[in-house]
C-alpha cells in the first residue's frame, strides 16, 4: 500500500516536471546591444589611475557606465592575492572633471559569509554588468577551501547605481562540491532576458563554460566551450543573433596562442578549439564590439607576447575575428630577468554612450590603470603603424 | 535566511551528528546516551564563535547535501542499529551515477551530463526528456522491486527540485552529492561480498 502511494506520488511529481519542462522558454538567440556611435572629434587620450593605493596589491578590474554617465570601476585588493584581507573595492570616474573619487570597499569576506551562509576564506575576480533588470550585477569569486581551484561564484546586485549592494547569492555551477568555477570575461545577454556568463574551471581540468543565468540570478543551464587542461578565461564576441566568437587564455605548452571557438546556433553547439594568430603568455584578455568607420568591428586588449605580461596591446578585427591587425602598444616594459610584480595584465574594455573607450588593467600589481581614448585616436595610431 | 539555507545548514549538521552517533555506537555507548550526545552536537554546530559556526564551515567545505543523502541520514538517525537492506540499491545506483557525473564535471570530456539535469528547454528537449524518462524507469524499478527507500529518495528529490528546496536548479544535485558517491563506492565491495557470502550460505 505504501509503495503504491509512493509510486503514485512519484508519477505525479514527474508529471509536474514535464509540465514545467514544456512551459520553460525555448532556446533563445543572442541579444545585440546597440553600439555607441563613434566619437569622431579630435584625437583624445588620457591616462590616470582608478585605484589609489588603499591596499598594497590590486588586481582584476571591471567597470560599468552609470546612468549619469559616470564610470564605476571595481577590482579586488588586499595585502596580497589570496590574503584574508582581500575585499572588492570600487571607485567612480566623473567625465565632467576627468577625476576619480576615493576608493571604497564594497564587499568583503564577512559580507559574503553572512549572505551566502558559508565559511569564506578569500575573495577574487569581480565582473560587473548592467543586468536585464537595469540593475548593476556584480559577480565575484570566493574561496572556502584551498586555492583558486576551490572557487565559487557569488552574485550581488545594486539598484541605486552602486551605492548599496544586495546580499550575495551563491551560484551553483558544479556537481563536485560546487568547486572550481571562476570568472574574468564580460557577460552577454540573450533575447529572452537571460544572461550568458563566461566562466572557467581550474581544478584538475582547465576548461571554459558558458553559464545561462535567469533574471533571479539562478544558473539554468551551462554549455561547455572547451575541455581538457589548457583553456581559461573565455571572452565572448557576439557577431550576430546566432553567431559568436569565444577567445580564451592558453594554459599549456607548445605554441602559445589565444585559443578560439565559434558558434553558429546561438551557443547550442561550439566548434572545436583552434589557435588564433595572436600570442598569449598564459594571461587574461578582453574584447569589445565597436563601430569602425561605419562597420562593426572587434577590439581586443591582450598581452602581445608568448612569454611575459610586459606588453599590453590593442588589436582590431574587421572580419569577425578571422584576422587581426595590431593598432598600438599601450605598455611595453621588457624586464630581464622577468619580474612578475611589474606586469600589465587582466585588461577590461568598456565603451560609454558618448563613444569613448575605457581601458582598465592591473599595473605592476599595485594600481588599476585607466586609459580613456576616442576612436579618432585609435585611427591615428593605426595609420601611424601602417606608415612605411 | 531562506528555506534552502536552512536545509543546507541543517544537512551538514545532520551529517556531523550521524558520524558522531556511529562512532559512539562503535564505542559501545548505550543508544539513548549516544542519541543525546548526537543531538547536542547537532545543536552546538549552529552556535557561532566569532561569527563562524561549525555548520558554516562544513557548508563551505561540502556545499549542500543532496535530498537522497538527507533521507539516508534521517533514516540512520531514526534507526541507527538496523541494517537497511533497501539502501544497497541506492548505493549501487549512486556509485554508477557518480561515475557518469563527476569525472566529466572535471573537464575530461566535451560532454557534460551534469548540464542535462537542468530540465528546461533552453538547449532543446532531448536531454531533459531523457533524464525524466530515466527517473520514471528508476521509480518503476523501485516499485517492481518493492524498494520503498529507493522510491522515497527519488520522489522527495523530484519534489524538492520542484519546490526549489536547494539552491541548485539541477536535479542531479538533489539526487546525489560527492560525499554520498564516495560513501557508495566504499559500500560497493561490502555489498558485493555480502551478496556472494549469502549465496554461498544458502547453498
Amino acid at each position: 500500500m505504501l509503495n503504491k502511494s509512493l509510486f503514485t506520488l512519484t508519477l505525479l511529481a514527474l508529471s509536474g516536471v514535464l509540465w514545467s519542462l514544456f512551459n520553460s522558454p525555448p532556446p533563445a538567440e543572442f541579444k545585440l546591444s546597440p553600439l555607441p556611435l563613434s566619437d569622431n572629434s579630435s584625437p583624445f587620450y588620457r591616462v590616470d589611475f582608478a585605484s589609489h593605493q588603499s591596499t598594497p596589491e590590486v588586481h582584476s578590474s571591471t567597470a560599468v557606465e552609470l546612468a549619469d554617465h559616470r564610470v564605476m570601476a571595481f577590482w579586488y585588493g588586499g595585502t596580497r592575492e589570496g590574503h584574508k584581507d582581500v575585499s572588492i573595492y570600487s571607485n567612480i570616474w566623473d567625465p565632467k572633471t576627468g577625476l576619480w573619487g576615493q576608493d571604497r570597499e564594497i564587499i568583503n569576506r564577512q559580507f559574503t559569509r553572512d549572505s551566502t551562509w558559508r565559511y569564506i576564506r578569500k575573495l577574487g575576480n569581480p565582473v560587473v554588468m548592467r543586468g536585464p533588470d537595469q540593475g548593476l550585477w556584480l559577480f565575484y569569486v570566493s574561496v572556502s577551501v584551498g586555492g583558486w581551484a576551490g572557487s565559487a561564484i557569488n552574485l550581488s546586485r545594486s539598484y541605486d547605481e552602486g551605492q548599496t549592494w544586495s546580499p550575495a547569492r551563491r551560484l551553483i555551477t558544479s556537481p563536485f562540491f560546487n568547486l572550481s568555477t571562476l570568472i574574468k570575461g564580460k557577460p552577454i545577454q540573450y533575447q529572452d532576458g537571460t544572461i550568458g556568463l563566461p566562466v572557467y574551471h581550474e581544478m584538475l581540468g582547465k576548461f571554459a563554460e558558458l553559464l545561462r543565468i535567469n533574471q533571479d540570478g539562478e544558473v539554468i543551464y551551462k554549455t561547455r566551450l572547451s575541455w581538457g587542461t589548457h583553456s581559461l578565461q573565455p571572452i565572448v564576441f557576439i557577431t550576430s543573433e546566432d553567431n559568436a566568437l569565444v577567445m580564451m587564455r592558453y594554459h599549456g605548452s607548445g605554441l602559445r596562442r589565444i585559443l578560439q571557438t565559434r558558434t553558429r546556433d546561438a551557443g547550442l553547439s561550439w566548434s572545436p578549439i583552434s589557435r588564433s594568430a595572436l600570442p598569449n603568455p598564459n594571461a587574461g584578455i578582453i574584447g569589445l564590439n565597436i563601430q569602425w568607420q561605419g562597420q562593426e568591428a572587434l577590439l581586443l586588449a591582450f598581452n602581445n607576447s608568448e612569454e611575459e605580461r610586459d606588453d599590453l596591446s590593442l588589436a582590431l578585427s574587421l572580419d569577425k575575428g578571422q584576422s587581426w591587425q595590431l593598432i598600438t602598444t599601450i605598455e611595453l616594459n621588457p624586464l630581464d630577468p622577468p619580474d612578475n610584480s611589474k606586469q600589465f595584465s587582466y585588461p577590461w574594455l568598456l565603451q560609454t554612450r558618448n563613444g569613448q573607450i575605457h581601458l582598465f588593467y592591473t599595473w605592476h600589481k599595485n594600481h588599476i590603470k585607466h586609459i580613456v581614448f576616442n576612436q579618432t585616436w585609435l585611427e591615428q595610431k593605426l595609420a601611424q603603424r601602417k606608415k612605411p | 535566511m531562506t528555506l534552502a539555507t536552512i536545509i543546507g545548514l541543517s544537512g551538514v549538521s545532520l551529517l556531523l551528528s550521524a558520524v558522531i552517533l556511529k562512532l559512539l555506537l562503535i564505542l559501545k555507548l548505550p543508544l539513548n546516551k549516544a542519541r543525546i550526545i548526537a543531538l547536542l552536537v547537532f545543536i552546538a554546530s549552529f552556535i557561532p564563535v566569532e561569527g563562524y559556526s561549525l555548520s558554516l564551515y562544513l557548508r563551505g567545505l561540502f556545499n549542500d547535501l543532496s535530498i537522497t543523502t538527507l533521507c539516508l541520514l534521517l533514516l540512520f538517525l531514526y534507526r541507527p542499529q538496523v541494517q537497511h537492506i533497501q539502501s544497497r540499491s541506492v548505493f549501487i545506483l549512486t556509485a554508477l551515477a557518480g561515475l557518469l557525473l563527476y569525472p566529466f564535471a572535471l573537464g575530461y570530456s566535451p560532454v557534460d551530463p551534469y548540464a542535462w539535469g537542468y530540465l528546461n528547454q533552453s538547449h532543446g528537449l532531448t536531454a531533459p526528456l531523457t533524464v525524466t524518462g530515466l527517473l520514471l524507469f528508476l521509480a518503476a524499478y523501485a516499485f517492481i522491486k518493492q524498494n520503498t527507500l529507493l522510491m522515497a529518495c527519488i520522489m522527495t528529490s523530484i519534489i524538492a527540485w520542484q519546490l526549489n528546496l536547494l539552491e541548485s536548479r539541477n536535479i542531479w544535485d538533489h539526487l546525489l552529492d560527492p560525499l554520498l558517491w564516495l560513501y557508495s563506492l566504499y559500500q560497493l565491495p561490502v555489498i558485493i561480498w555480502r551478496h556472494f557470502h549469502n549465496k554461498a550460505s544458502s547453498q
